[in-house]
């Protein structure tokens, strides 16, 4: 494998790992925002 | 336009933007969208890395393309997306716009990094150098710090619509930049290469590397809404939150004293 091999698989990685880790934080989010609310709703 | 047509339209906006209703559409759209983003993904990806052929210039470097063009479009289309709700939430003072801006901002400064991150990874085999101060790289650098500005701006005052406020301000006086990221390969004389997809003529690229681009720019595009949708959502949520608190603890304290 060519070294320009490595930037291509370095940059579709990079991408994908950001896309991925800023929708696991953003899934986090909502899990969390709807558990709180529904302890506060049933208060 | 008659006199009642622009109330009419007027009030579609705003049953359009409540909040709730917000809330009902985006939860059915949501799976669709992701469901659809990460088919085209795997498709991209697998046309984009191993089915397309290597370029008889760049190699098999033509590859970055295929996430580095779909990483910029995002980074402009979105700053657009940006103003207009900026526009929106300075003219009507709706909060749906609010809250959409400021979670709009981290993902399209993610976005514009990615676009320098990988134009970076890309120059250096093909320019000899990771980066160049000319018009095209500066004016994106430029725009990621008005990302990143955005998204600081509306989270640091303890008022949320007083940042919101600012964050538009600031938002609608960055897209002078739009256009000089835009035209700044035909004004000055950049390393960068002029457009070669979104030309008036014909596309510039030969459409065993324009297909593939394509799709993989629709999947990013699918990928950004719905991370887009779905950051507003848990925006709404938390701010619902807050609002809840609050008038449990003005409760607490009447019941208190």
């Amino acid at each position: 494998m060519t070294w320009h091999w490595w930037h291509v698989l370095l940059s579709w990685g990079v991408v994908l790992t950001a896309f991925a880790v800023l929708a696991a934080v953003v899934r986090g989010r909502l899990r969390a925002a709807a558990r709180r609310l529904a302890v506060l709703e049933k208060r | 336009m008659s006199s009642t047509t622009a109330p009419r339209g007027m009030a579609r906006l705003h049953l359009l933007a409540n909040p709730g209703r917000f809330l009902r559409v985006s939860g059915l759209l949501l799976p669709w969208l992701t469901g659809a983003g990460l088919l085209c993904l795997a498709l991209g990806m697998v046309w984009g890395l191993w089915l397309s052929p290597p370029d008889w210039q760049q190699g098999e470097t033509v590859r970055i393309m295929y996430v580095h063009v779909p990483m910029a479009w995002l980074a402009m289309g979105g700053y657009l997306a940006l103003v207009v709700l900026s526009v929106i939430s300075l003219v009507w003072r709706h909060p749906l716009a609010d809250v959409a801006a400021r979670e709009l901002s981290p993902i399209g400064a993610m976005v514009t990094a990615l676009c320098l991150a990988t134009g970076s990874l890309w120059g250096r085999p093909m320019w000899g150098t990771w980066w160049v101060w000319d018009a095209r790289l500066t004016s994106v650098l430029v725009l990621f710090f008005l990302w990143v500005g955005h998204a600081a701006l509306t989270r640091a005052f303890d008022d949320p619509d007083r940042g919101a406020r600012m964050g538009a301000i600031l938002a609608l006086i960055g897209a002078v930049n739009l256009p000089i990221v835009k035209f700044s390969v035909d004004w000055w004389n950049t390393l960068h290469q002029p457009a070669s997809v979104t030309r008036l003529d014909a596309p510039g690229i030969h459409v065993d590397i324009l297909y593939p681009l394509l799709v993989n720019a629709l999947a990013f595009s699918l990928c950004f809404v719905a991370l887009a949708l779905a950051a507003t959502r848990a925006g709404l949520q938390e701010r619902r939150l807050r609002a809840l608190q609050m008038a449990a603890a003005r409760r607490a304290e009447r019941e208190g004293g």
